[in-house]
Parts: C-alpha cells; structure tokens; sequence
C-alpha cells in the first residue's frame, strides 16, 4: 500500500506536480527516465506515420478526373446551363431556332388560303339550287349544287 | 386704242384655266387596273361504288374528303383546265352532257379584295366572291350513276 503511494509521489515530482523533496529522488529519476523512454517512442511513432494528405491529395485528384463532364459546382449559370460542351447544347438548339424561323417565315409568305366563298346571286330556270357550306370552317370548300328537275 | 389684257380680265381667265387643267389631270391620272387572275377548273366525275381516286387528284383528296365526306368514294378526273385572264375575261369548258361551263373574272372587290367570279353552266348562272387562291365546287349534274363535281379556282396574278 505504502509501495503505491510511493510511486505516486514519485510520478508527480517527475512531472513537475508535486515537490521532489517528499519523493524518493532515485525512483522520480527512474520515472523520469521511463517518461522521456516513452516519449521518444512515440515521437518515433508519430514520425512514421505514412503521409495522409499525399494520399488522399492523389485520391481526390483520381476522383477530379473520373468525375463526369458536368458543370455542377460554381462556374457561372451559363455553364451550369450547357455544360461542358456548350457547342452540343448550342448546336442544336441553334437549328432549331433556325427551322422555326424559316418556317415562320414560309408560312407567312404562303398562308393557307381561304375556302370561304360569298354567294351573291343564283339563277336558273328550273330545278333546284343548294349552298352547302361552313362558315365556322373556312378552309371547307363551299358547294353549290344544282339539281336538275325529273 | 384699248388695252384688252387689264387685270380684271386675267383673273378672268385664270380660273377657268386652273379648273381645266385639274380636270385634265385627274383624267389623265392613271386608273388602278384589277390585278390578272388564274382560273382552275377541274371536271370531276364523283359517284358511289369502289374507292378510285384519279392520280392527279391526290392533292384534292384531303378536300374532297373534308367536302364530300363519304357520299362518293370514286373521283375521276375528266377535264382540267388553267387559264390566266384579265378582268371580264372567260375561260369555259365543253362538259360531258355537252353543255358548255364558263368562269368568268369579273374583278376585285374594293375593300377585302374579294375576287368576283360568274359561272355558267347551261341556264344555271351564279356570282360568287372568294378569297385569293380560294376553291369552291359547283356539283349536281348526272353524269353515268354519279354527278359531275367542277372544282374552281382563282388565284391573283402578280403584276
């Protein structure tokens, strides 16, 4: 019991806790000596530590490269928008503005024509005449008919 | 001795002057002519029984379909004539019954510019306004188990 107490005192002195005088000197240098033995140690540890960051600097750049082409962190919306290949966006959206715009254009200068068609007068000396037609459809053609009497 | 040109007598003559001139002007002012038209007709011989459409018909079809629905399924083309004409011009067709069909261009019309057309057919007569490139058909004649379907035409022609 005493044996334990002893070696506490000496622990503390050793580390600077507790006086050297009440401590046996031999045993607080004893401790000493153990203490910086195993400091050393494991400074030597430490040292042989394998480099981490060298390491995981190489994975991150092996991630970088794997990583697909897409634009998703911070280089502008435009590129968020594209990606990296903006010309594969650009292309075909540019060829698509352009055949709406030429059809516009084709259409304007060829608009369907009308069918709608304004009877003004009909005469005949016998039978029977009919205007079939549909003003709410004008591109359906109007028909007169003229049916013969017998 | 008198002197005729006192300027009373000027201002006499001036004014009939300036109206005649005016007058002449606006004779002379040039008349806006009705632009030439194109008349179609096409003779179609439509009746019930077995679907036939004549080849030069197909790009009528979608109308003809739309028109007649399915009150015939044969159209065969029997005549087709094209023909530019000026206003009061005619273009006229001997048809199968052997009556004589006519288009007549009768002019624009003011506002909408309208195109005026007179047919002729036998002693039926009508007068119509269409829309440039517009199509319409006179129908009902018989003709071998069917009817005779003329589609018609006009179209402006630019100047």
């Amino acid at each position: 019991m005493f044996e334990k107490q002893r070696l506490k005192r000496a622990m503390k002195a050793a580390d600077g806790e507790a006086p050297v005088k009440g401590a046996d000197r031999a045993e607080v240098e004893r401790v000493k000596a153990m203490s910086d033995l195993v400091k050393t140690a494991a400074r030597a540890d430490l040292q042989e530590v394998p480099p981490f960051d060298a390491m995981w600097s190489g994975v991150e750049r092996q991630l970088n490269q794997a990583r697909p082409p897409l634009a998703e962190e911070g280089e502008g919306w435009w590129q968020t928008l594209l990606g990296r290949n903006p010309i594969g966006v650009l292309a075909p959206a540019g060829a698509m503005l352009l055949a709406m715009v030429l059809g516009a254009l084709w259409f304007l200068q060829h608009p369907v024509a009308s069918n709608q068609c304004f009877v003004d007068s009909y005469d005949v000396e016998s039978g029977a005449v009919l205007i079939d037609q549909d003003f709410d459809d004008p591109q359906r053609p109007t028909v007169i008919w003229y049916v013969e009497e017998g | 001795m008198r002197c005729f040109a006192t300027g009373a007598s000027n201002a006499r003559w001036f004014l009939p002057s300036l109206a005649a001139f005016g007058l002449l002007l606006f004779l002379a002012a040039p008349v806006q002519a009705d632009p030439k038209a194109s008349l179609n007709i096409v003779v179609i011989h439509a009746k019930k029984g077995p679907p036939f459409l004549h080849p030069d018909l197909k790009p009528l079809w979608a109308t003809l379909k739309k028109t007649f629905g399915d009150k015939f399924g044969y159209y065969n083309k029997l005549q087709d004539t094209v023909r530019q004409v000026a206003k009061l011009g005619k273009t006229s067709i001997k048809m199968p019954d052997g009556e004589r069909f006519a288009a007549i261009y009768k002019g624009i019309t003011p506002n909408k510019g309208l195109l005026r057309i007179a047919l002729e057919y036998g002693d039926f007569r009508t007068k119509v306004r269409i829309h440039d490139g517009g199509l319409f058909f006179q129908a009902g004649r018989k003709h071998d188990g069917g009817v005779l379907v003329v589609a018609i035409q006009a179209r402006l022609l630019e100047e």
